[in-house]
This record gives structure tokens, C-alpha cells and sequence, in this order.
């Protein structure tokens, strides 16, 4: 059933890239985690809209649990008066657990789809579809290597002039994207003494970690993956929200502070309800993210003006 | 970008890790499945990391390497191979081992670590005059005396299998679709013949021809002295397991369970067995004008081999095994088969009728 329904098509579909594009194992795989994350994103586009919207709410959902600290039912009224719904984060939830089967069916399958071992061998001929490779004799053996990576292992440099130590660059870039991917998607929190706050700075520090473990231990294939899937989730992100992105000064593991585009966080308003502001929702966005999208919606009649002209010509 | 004091803390923390980290694993660690060879009175069999050394009678234990405590803590791919009185094996951390078949000590050991990146199974052959071992895509030519390299040679691609030699040629089956013919005493190519498939058994060798199956829907006769094809027969999925020859025959199965006779000489096909439960990955064994062939499902089976009907065939061990990968081996009234799933890693049975005759499974 798991391999009938992932394992065989992704291995298929990795060889069929493999094929199309030259025998290079590395393009077909990120050219397939790509595939997968075009296929994900009506899922992980209204999660990374709710994470947005949840983010430059910030400041407003604080003002309101402050405001209201011992009326817990007022403050659920009001909250939900500002758009705060955390029903919709667990909505959010789902392409994170969708991608939990879908990691596992990748490695399993980058180790199916290039056999370092015999046994291995035997697996690929039963899962290839024999319709779909007439002449599979011929790829075989599948060429896993890639400037210095043999995409089946773990991936490690070896240096000439130090060839017992090899240097695990994959994994790096790894833990690098991870961290990168959570400090622009993570709303900012206003309380950091908050349990929710706390919990979620410890997820921040174990999850890059976690996946520079694995990285570490599995397959370079898998890293590959990793890699190509946080850049394809930043550059995803950076698109559905570019209207209301700014560029921040951002605290990095080690108290490194680098410039990163982040959403615009509402400033606070002095009065809530009735009349609580909604700046910084995607109704009400802040001045930075207001001046951008005149500066568009300019551009735009602009653009519709001289089409009108020249139609009229 | 600003560096404060903390993040040269956790840098230079890091730049200490890394080469910590960076020694640790490295290779995943790989598996096969376990392999025997009957030499003389002495069954071996090698098993993820340890060699056992087993009576063909009854099943008992002599000895076993490592012995209990020590490892060689690497995968033992290809089933031993008999040099005099030594059992020759070939790891994949790229170690070739000479173990005393009597007693079961370690005689010398070759390593060729060198690369560290390759992952090719390691095998090894022998030949009167010569040892060869195979690690990643390198043959090492070993001298039989000191386990000293006499000369080496570089394929293309991975080499999975180990030679096959005579008194003058080593014949060398590779990953890259080819079969090298090389001097035996300085390792020059002699002749190389293109295949259909990648070469992953060691080629049989019969009367100055060799055969092979190839990862591709063929089998092949080569002429050992010039490398010249002689036949090449189709068959419905990849033949792994090269063709066992037993007089004018030459029997051979595919990965789609199929059972082919044809004539050695020729190539012309005797029969052709009904489909089996699953794949045949290994060389079948003849013995009593019986072919045995074991599947991928677990099943053993005896066919005729004047016309290939089915003498017997069922699930071993008591339908528990799963996974017969390795080639069956038959001689003297019983056919010897390793299990890589299952409750017993040995077993053996009657040819004649099929009944267990004993079983094996290693402590622990």
C-alpha cells in the first residue's frame, strides 16, 4: 500500500526526470521537489496567509489580552472582532503533516531510484513501471554522483590535503535554510515570557537541528530535498505576501542580525473595541505596505491608460 | 550584518563541532543477503558481519568469524571463496580477509579504504596463482603468499562482482555494461566485450566459454580466448544470477521467475519453466538431473531439467522465510539455501523428495 502509493510513483517519476534531463539525478530530484510543492500549494498558501496575517497581528492580539486579562469571554469576543481566528492555524496545520508522509516516501524512494547495493538493485527492477522505461537496461547503473556528493550517502567533503576528515556541507546548508525559512515565517511575539512564546522558541531551535541531524545521517539525496524545498517555501512566501513585506533587521542563532524581508507588524492603536484597528490585515495594511501597493495600483492604471490609448489609436 | 560576542561564542562552537560531527557516520550502512559455498567438507556462510562455518551433514557449528565479541563491524557481500586452505572474503569497508578453513583464524587482511566516498559491495575470487578482491571500481591482483598487490586495474563503473579467472585471464564483469579479459600475471586488458546490461555476478566459466546474465533481458556464451559472442538469448526480465552449466545445457531464471534450458553450444532453447511465485535473483544449482531455483517469496523449487516440470516447490520453513536471494547450492542428496527473512538463516533439504533435513540459526 505505502509503496504502491508513494514510494513506487516517486521513484518512478524521479527516474523519469533522470532521464529527461540528461541522466542528472540532482535536477531530477529538485526538479520533483519542486513538482511536490506546486502540487502543495493550495494547502500551504493559506497557511503561510493565515501565518502572515497572524504575524502583523501581533501587536493588536497583545494590546487585547492585555486589555482584557480577567474577562477571558470578553477577550474572545474582541479578539475575534480583530479577524484572530486560530482555528485557521490549525487549518494550517495539514501541509505540515502531508509533508511528514511525503518526506519519508522521499527517502525511501532517492534510495530506491539509485541502488548502492545489490539488494537494493532487486527493489528498483520490482518497482519500476515497465511502461514507463522499455529500455531500462540502459540507465542502469544510475549515475549518483554530483560534484563531489554520492547522493545515496551521507554527504561529507574530503579534502586532498585532508582526506580522514570530511567536511558535511549539505547539512549545514541544511540547518542554514531551515533557520532562514522559520525567522521570516514566525511571527514576532510580543510577550517572550509567554508559554506559547517559550515553546515556540524551543521548536525554532530543535527543528533546523533536528533536520541538520538528519541530514547528517541520511542520505545527501535527502539534503538536496531539504534545501530545495526551504528555498522553494521562502520564495513562495515572499510572493504571496509581497505586498506587505519589509525589510528587518532579524536576531539569527549566535546573535547574528541580518537583514530579512519579514511581514510588517500593525503598529498598536491606543483605542480597541468597539473600534479596534485592523491595520496590517490584509484590509487595513500598514503605512510601508499602503505605499507600496499605491505605488502598484499606479502602475497599473498607468498601464491600463496607454493600452486605452493606443487601443484608441 | 553585525558579529557580537555572542555570535563568535557560538561560531567558534560550531567551527569545533563540525570536525567532531563531520567524523561520525559517514556511510549508511549497507545490507545484503547472506551467502553460502560448500568447500569440501565445510558449508560457509556469510551473514551481515560474521562468517559461520557449518557441517553439510547435520548443520553444527565449527567455528565462526569473528568469534563472538570481536567484529569487523562491515557488511560480508559475496559468499566466501576457497583459496587452498583459506576462506577468502571481501567486506564493504573495503577488506579483504583470508580466514584458515579449519580453524577459523584470521591469516592476513588487505585494506583498500582508500577511497571513501564508494560504496560498491566488495568481492572476492581466486584463482591457482592469484587472489582478487574488488572495492568500488578497482580489481586488486593480491599474491597468494603475503596478500601484497601484484598489480591493479580501474573500470569505468562500480565492479559488484568478483572475477571469474583461469591459468592465463581474469575475466572481470562490470557495473559499466562491460566484460574485461586481463592478463593474469600484469593486469593488461586483453579484450573487452560490450553488453546489453550491467554485469553484476561473476561469469560462469565452462570449457573455454563463459556465462553470464546481464541487468538486461539477456544471457550471453563469450569465448574466453578472444571475447567473441557466441549466443545471446532473450528472456522475459533482467537475468541476474549467471547460467549454471551441467553437460550440453546451460539452465539460467530471470527476475520475472522464469526458468530457461538452452544448449551451451548454441543457445537454442531446450524449455522454458512456467512463470514461478517471484523473482529468481541467483544461479540456479544442478545436481541428479534436478535444476533448484529459489525466488524472491521464499519458495524452493526442483524442476526436472530434461523438460522443466515442477518435481517440488514450497514455502521453506515452515512458510516463515521470505526472500531467497542468495544462489542454492545442491550436492550429495541435499540442497543447501540461505534465508534472508525468517527464523532460521540455513536450511537444508532432500533433493529427492524435499523434506528439511536441518536447520541453522546463529545465537543471538
Amino acid at each position: 500500500m505505502w509503496n504502491q502509493l508513494i514510494i513506487f510513483p516517486f521513484t518512478n517519476t524521479l527516474l523519469l526526470l533522470y532521464g529527461w534531463l540528461g541522466n542528472s539525478f540532482v535536477l531530477s530530484l529538485i526538479l520533483l521537489t519542486l513538482l511536490i510543492r506546486l502540487l502543495l500549494i493550495p494547502l500551504t498558501a493559506k497557511q503561510q496567509k493565515s501565518q502572515a496575517k497572524m504575524q502583523a497581528m501581533q501587536p493588536e492580539i497583545k494590546r487585547v489580552q492585555e486589555k482584557y486579562k480577567g474577562e477571558p469571554e470578553r477577550m474572545q469576543k474582541e479578539l475575534k472582532k480583530i479577524g484572530y481566528n486560530p482555528a485557521s492555524m490549525l487549518g494550517g496545520c495539514l501541509p505540515m503533516l502531508i509533508q511528514f508522509p511525503i518526506l519519508i516516501g522521499m527517502y525511501r524512494s532517492i534510495l530506491r531510484a539509485i541502488p548502492a547495493a545489490p539488494l537494493q538493485m532487486v527493489d528498483l527492477y520490482q518497482a519500476a513501471y515497465p511502461s514507463w522505461f522499455p529500455d531500462f537496461h540502459k540507465m542502469i547503473p544510475v549515475n549518483r554522483r554530483f560534484l563531489w556528493m554520492d547522493l545515496s550517502q551521507p554527504d561529507r567533503l574530503y579534502l586532498p590535503f585532508y582526506p580522514n576528515v570530511g567536511i558535511p556541507i549539505l547539512p549545514v546548508l541544511v540547518y542554514l535554510t531551515t533557520v532562514l525559512q522559520q525567522k521570516m515565517m514566525t511571527p514576532p511575539t510580543a510577550d517572550p515570557t509567554d508559554q506559547s512564546a517559550q515553546m515556540q522558541r524551543s521548536m525554532m531551535t530543535m527543528m533546523p537541528l533536528m533536520f541538520a541531524f538528519f541530514a547528517l545521517q541520511f542520505s545527501s539525496g535527502l539534503s538536496i530535498y531539504f534545501i530545495t524545498a526551504n528555498i522553494a517555501t521562502i520564495a513562495q512566501y515572499m510572493f504571496l505576501n509581497r505586498e506587505r513585506l519589509e525589510w528587518n533587521n532579524v536576531k539569527m542563532p549566535g546573535g547574528l542580525r541580518l537583514r530579512l524581508p519579514t511581514i510588517a507588524a500593525a503598529p498598536v492603536t491606543s483605542k480597541v473595541s468597539p473600534k479596534l484597528s485592523t491595520a496590517g490585515t490584509p484590509a487595513n495594511p500598514t503605512p510601508a505596505a499602503e505605499k507600496k501597493i499605491s505605488r502598484r495600483k499606479a502602475k497599473r492604471l498607468r498601464a491600463r491608460k496607454a493600452k486605452g490609448g493606443s487601443r484608441k489609436r | 550584518m553585525r558579529i557580537g560576542l555572542k555570535s563568535r561564542y557560538v561560531f567558534t562552537l560550531l567551527g569545533m563541532l563540525l570536525p567532531l560531527l563531520s567524523t561520525c557516520g559517514g556511510t549508511l550502512p549497507a545490507t545484503s543477503w547472506p551467502n553460502a559455498t560448500l568447500v569440501a567438507d565445510t558449508l560457509m556462510v556469510s551473514n551481515n558481519t560474521a562468517v559461520y562455518a557449518l557441517s553439510p551433514d547435520n548443520g553444527t557449528l565449527r567455528w565462526q568469524f569473528p568469534r563472538e565479541g570481536d567484529r569487523i563491524a562491515s557488511q560480508l557481500y559475496t559468499a566466501p571463496v576457497q583459496y587452498k586452505n583459506w576462506a577468502l572474503l571481501g567486506s564493504d569497508n573495503k577488506h579483504a580477509f583470508a580466514v584458515n578453513i579449519e580453524t577459523g583464524q584470521e591469516e592476513w587482511r588487505f585494506d583498500a579504504s582508500g577511497n571513501r566516498a564508494g560504496t560498491a559491495p566488495a568481492a572476492a575470487s581466486a584463482s591457482a596463482t592469484m587472489l582478487f578482491f574488488t572495492a568500488d571500481n578497482t580489481l586488486h591482483a593480491l599474491r597468494p603468499s603475503t596478500g601484497v598487490p601484484a598489480w591493479t586495474f580501474q573500470a569505468e563503473e562500480e565492479l559488484w562482482a568478483a572475477p571469474a579467472a583461469d591459468s592465463e585471464r581474469v575475466y572481470l564483469p562490470g557495473m559499466d555494461h562491460r566484460l574485461t579479459a586481463l592478463d593474469i600475471d600484469s593486469g593488461s586488458q586483453l579484450w573487452q566485450q560490450e553488453l546489453d546490461g550491467a554485469l553484476a555476478d561473476t561469469p560462469t566459466l565452462s570449457e573455454g566459454t563463459l556465462y553470464l546474465g546481464a541487468l538486461a533481458k539477456h544471457a550471453y556464451a563469450i569465448d574466453a580466448a578472444t571475447g567473441r559472442k557466441k549466443w545471446r538469448v532473450d528472456a522475459a526480465g533482467w537475468v541476474w544470477g549467471s547460467p549454471a552449466v551441467a553437460g550440453d545445457k546451460a539452465y539460467f531464471a530471470d527476475l520475472d521467475g522464469n526458468v530457461y534450458a538452452v544448449d551451451a553450444e548454441t543457445g537454442r532453447a531446450h524449455w522454458q519453466s512456467p512463470p514461478l511465485d517471484s523473482a529468481v535473483r541467483g544461479s540456479p544449482a544442478f545436481d541428479n538431473d534436478t535444476v533448484f531455483v529459489a525466488t524472491d517469496g521464499g519458495f524452493l523449487y526442483a524442476l526436472d531439467a530434461t523438460n522443466g516440470n515442477r518435481r517440488w516447490g514450497f514455502q521453506v520453513d515452515g512458510n516463515n522465510a521470505d526472500r531467497l536471494l542468495a544462489d542454492p547450492i545442491a550436492a550429495d542428496g541435499l540442497v543447501y539455501i540461505t534465508a534472508m527473512a525468517g527464523e532460521n538463516l540455513v536450511l537444508a533439504y532432500q533433493q529427492e523428495s524435499g523434506q528439511l533435513a536441518w536447520r541453522f540459526q546463529p545465537e543471538g
